[in-house]
């Protein structure tokens, strides 16, 4: 075996996921899988072994180690690849992650392609597909350089379920952190929504449509009423700030793949779509008849929200004997 | 405290206008304008807010087919005091790690204090130009603020991460990236539109910058097709009450309310 594949994410759950595409990859060009499990969220190395790493790489550092900035991060991991013959970072696409892998990518004077949707290697060359133009077209990319540094996407992949019988070696690395470039005055949780938007059979989602944050209570009785989960746009998730932030569905949010997406208010710009378009059923509501959102909809309905939102609740109550 | 700030503008396509052939799927780009990057737009209007309030000079740096050079004008329009454009041949797909080449070569002579880009750009969203500049120049990045503010070289920021909010701080030189949540870009006025074709835009080359970029470039794109959609698109017609009563039917059909 030659050639060290190593992944890293700062949610644990993700670098599970990327564990199980990892090992695919690995087994097909016999490559090591290494995990970095470093920082707040680091888990029990033998769980990361369970989960299918070969080698977890730890870190031993005087000063403790706490919350890493991508700097730092990326300082670790090129600090890593220069052991072994580094073949590929597979780097989980939150933001944190994207940082991260565009610093180690500079480091190390190659490419890097975030927001990987999958990933396969042929004839020892990494190909890449992502989006592009906000969604609307995919882009099928060669990486040329070694080592490949991509990050991928949370939920294209399913991490494999733990496997205690598993063999893997945990290593400690000794290294001296480049101090912080920034300091950190506060940090605070998101303020987090209830539902767990990812993991949710039905979300109901609203946009542009809605005139003030009041007039969301439509949208959360229609979901009390199917037991669904509120989502939003980007205007309504960042910029107005209506909802919380973790329940933006979209390019730059969570990509979501419920059985029923009901978009009220949705006019269905390209980064949103590319955020639902993996969900079973769509229904979109709007008042503009010329919307794109009907052009990613199984059902549309061509009206004012504000008429519609009410008696859709009250017909599913009835539907629904609740 | 005179600022000297230098964003980076990203001319794309107009990407709501890219046609899709109905045969290959592949995107035509005939007739589509040129715009500034939707986030660079916050990137510009942040400096202009940032050059009134503290005073100093904006200049913008752009790489990018020449034929994309007049969209500049509208950041000019907005209150960049200058701009340089950076001209590359039509047919090279530039990766990040040559653009942040480029953009490293002309930065190095323009000595900013603060730089300021999108956190992604519109068209392909690499979010990778902040952070390798960073790597280029030793210097910080503040990746996805949502407020700045300056004092005695001091920089204060909040951002945006994935799961927490942050306040964070260090000295100048820095640079920043800001998404659509910093602040809502100024349409400039016929006066400062007019005002704006007085303003220098310097045309430059990778020659003139001594850069040489790789024969191979890192990464190359294989294809960029359109994934059909297949939404079924029926249209629920009647007034709220049917409409309402025929859409529940048909979900229930399907099955998916449970």
């Amino acid at each position: 075996m030659s050639g060290l594949l190593l992944t890293f994410s700062e949610r644990r759950d993700i670098l599970y996921e990327l564990l199980s595409l990892a090992t695919r990859l690995a087994d097909e060009n016999r490559w090591i899988v290494g995990a970095v499990n470093i920082g707040q969220n680091s888990a029990d190395p033998n769980d990361v072994i369970g989960r299918g790493a070969d080698r977890v790489f730890q870190l031993q550092s005087a000063s403790g180690v706490g919350d890493l900035q991508p700097q730092q991060i990326g300082a670790i991991l090129q600090h890593i690849g220069e052991s072994d013959e580094l073949v590929m970072a597979l780097i989980g696409a939150t933001r944190e992650g994207n940082e991260t892998a565009s610093r180690l990518a500079q480091m190390l004077g190659v490419g890097c392609v975030t927001g990987c949707l999958d990933l396969e290697v042929k004839e020892r060359k990494v190909v890449a597909w992502r989006s592009l133009y906000g969604g609307k077209f995919t882009e099928k990319v060669a990486i040329n350089g070694s080592p490949a540094v991509v990050t991928v996407l949370p939920r294209r992949f399913t991490s494999s379920p733990p496997n205690s019988q598993r063999k893997g070696e945990v290593l400690i690395t000794e290294f001296k952190l480049p101090v912080p470039p920034l300091k950190v005055i506060s940090s605070e949780e998101k303020t987090k929504s209830l539902a767990d938007l990812e993991g949710a059979n039905i979300i109901i989602s609203g946009g542009r449509g809605f005139k003030k944050k009041e007039d969301l209570q439509l949208l959360e009785e229609l979901a009390k009423t199917v037991g669904g989960a509120v989502a939003g746009t980007r205007p309504l998730t960042e910029d107005m700030d209506w909802l919380p932030a973790d329940s933006q569905v979209g390019l730059s949010g969570k990509k979501v793949n419920p059985k029923l997406y009901i978009a009220c208010g949705v006019s269905g710009q390209i980064q949103h779509i590319i955020g639902m378009r993996d969900s079973k059923v769509v229904v979109s509501i709007n008042i503009d008849e010329n919307a794109p959102i009907f052009q990613e909809s199984d059902y549309y309905i061509v009206s004012d929200l504000y008429e519609v939102l009410p008696t859709l609740t009250r017909v599913f109550k009835e539907a629904l004997g609740k | 405290m005179l600022l000297n700030i230098v964003v980076c503008v990203k001319i794309t396509f107009d990407i709501s206008l890219i046609g899709v052939d109905s045969v290959t799927r592949a995107p035509i780009f005939r007739d589509v304008p040129f715009k500034i990057s939707d986030f660079d737009l916050n990137a510009i209007e942040e400096a202009v807010r940032l050059k009134e309030r503290h005073g100093g000079k904006v200049t913008s740096v752009s790489v990018g087919p020449i034929e994309r050079k007049d969209s500049i004008k509208r950041a000019l329009a907005m209150g960049v005091d200058e701009a340089y454009f950076v001209a590359i041949d039509q047919t090279a797909n530039l990766d990040s790690l040559q653009v942040a080449e480029i953009l490293h070569a002309v930065l190095r002579r323009l000595s900013a204090d603060t730089i300021i880009c999108g956190e992604g750009s519109v068209d392909e969203y690499n979010s990778q130009i902040g952070p390798r500049l960073s790597e280029l120049l030793g210097i910080p990045v503040v990746a996805y603020a949502s407020k700045v503010e300056i004092t005695d070289r001091t920089v204060t920021a909040e951002r945006s991460l994935e799961r927490i909010k942050q306040t964070v701080r260090c000295n100048l030189p820095l640079i920043l990236s800001v998404g659509s949540e910093i602040n809502e870009p100024r349409f400039p006025t016929l006066l400062q539109i007019m005002g704006a074709s007085k303003k220098p835009i310097k045309v430059l080359t990778t020659n003139d910058l001594e850069v040489s970029l790789e024969e191979t470039p890192a990464l190359s794109i294989l294809d960029i097709s359109a994934p059909e959609s297949r939404r079924r698109r029926i249209r629920i017609e009647g007034d709220s009450e049917t409409a309402a009563r025929k859409l529940v039917a048909n979900l229930v059909q399907e099955g998916v309310l449970t």
